[in-house]
């Protein structure tokens, strides 16, 4: 967007210009007319003094000073006008600006009160909800919670009553291992003090025992096979 | 011919005993058929053993291994084959016994029940005392060891 002072830049730029091209134009009209000397036959020219020449060169240049000069003060004129009118524009945007934002302040303020009004009146109602839902919610709690407990009881005393037998029974079945247990072990304990007292017996009656008592346990053992015919 | 063989075994009593004798006659095969004009008996000696030559001279003495080679042969094959077919009595006993006593063993049978039998004698100290009999499948445990054993499990301990 083109601000105020670039506007008056602009303008000035132009002025400047105008006036550069026409003193141009003005210089090569009489360079022409001057150096175009092979074509008198075809044009017609004015032949100008030299105290003509700087004459109009003076008045060209104290026009265009003079121009400039105007130039500059219209630019800067229209430019205060330019700044003054747009700061009128501006006081009158911001006056209306604020007049519409206390407008809006005002609506936003009556909108606010009635969503609070609104919020309110919501929160009693949700306040009046919650305390229903609350108690049924309370009185669905205690009922399945009467209902668990008496379930879990029963439970409980099924698996006791479970738990007991299975106790009875792994009791029974320990006593009857240990018993039997008990009873190898005396057995083996008894084979042992057997095998001790053989073992002695055998020692102790081997060496008492002489070649012709031996002879004769040997004939009694005939004579006992004989009798029970083996031969 | 088999009262002959029982006459030559009379003196066989153990096992030990027959096994030696069986050993000789198979060691006859050797020589039975060299020098047939020889006597048997004084082929057999620096051979065989002393025991057996005697028995052989002995036999020749009787007239019982005249004839040829073949039919000396034959005599011994049958005279091993008696012997492998005597009953044996098995005994187990406690004790190394005297060298009288097989023989008192073996006679006391053949008045019992009249057979002739060779004693297969094992020496065994833990059965204490007694015997432990054998004889043609019949078993007998008459050791001391096996009172003693029956005595003690009736003990309650």
């Amino acid at each position: 967007m083109i601000t105020l002072n670039n506007q008056l830049s602009l303008i000035t730029f132009f002025a400047i210009a105008l006036g550069i091209i026409l003193i141009c134009a003005l210089v090569y009209l009489v360079y022409y007319l001057r150096s175009s000397g092979k074509d008198k036959e075809r044009y017609l020219y004015l032949k100008i003094s030299e105290e003509f020449e700087r004459q109009i060169e003076s008045m060209i240049e104290k026009e265009l000073k003079e121009m400039v000069v105007g130039l500059n003060q219209k630019a800067l004129s229209f430019s205060d006008e330019i700044s003054e009118s747009y700061k009128r524009e501006i006081e009158t945007f911001f006056r209306g600006v604020d007049g519409e934002f206390s407008k809006i302040s005002k609506v936003n303020e009556e909108i606010q009160e009635g969503l609070m009004k609104e919020a309110e009146k919501k929160m009693v109602e949700f306040d009046k909800g919650y305390a229903q839902a609350q108690d049924v919610l309370f009185q669905e709690i205690k009922s399945r919670a009467t209902e668990a407990g008496k379930s879990m009881a029963e439970e409980i005393s099924r698996i006791h009553h479970s738990t007991e037998e299975s106790m009875k029974e792994k009791n029974n079945q320990l006593k009857k291992d240990v018993e039997g247990y008990k009873e190898e072990k005396l057995r083996e304990l008894d084979k042992e003090i057997y095998k001790i007292i053989s073992e002695v017996a055998q020692k102790t009656i081997g060496k008492a025992t002489d070649l012709s008592t031996h002879e004769e346990l040997v004939m009694e053992a005939l004579e006992k096979a004989k009798k029970e015919q083996i031969f | 011919m088999d009262e002959i063989f029982e006459q030559i075994t009379d003196k066989i009593i153990t096992k030990e005993e027959l096994i030696f004798f069986i050993e000789e006659i198979n060691s006859l095969q050797g020589f039975i058929f060299k020098d047939t004009e020889i006597p048997l008996s004084e082929r057999a000696k620096n051979k065989a053993k002393d025991g057996f030559v005697e028995h052989i001279k002995e036999l020749e003495e009787k007239g019982l291994l005249s004839g040829s080679a073949d039919q000396q042969l034959s005599f011994f094959k049958n005279l091993k084959n008696y012997l492998q077919e005597m009953p044996q009595l098995k005994l187990e006993i406690a004790f190394s016994p005297s060298d009288k006593f097989p023989s008192i063993v073996r006679e006391w049978f053949w008045e019992k029940n009249r057979q002739k039998v060779i004693l297969d004698i094992t020496v065994n100290p833990k059965i204490v005392g007694g015997a432990v009999i054998e004889y043609q499948g019949q078993y007998c445990d008459l050791s001391l060891l096996e009172k003693m054993n029956k005595s003690i499990s009736q003990i309650k301990l």
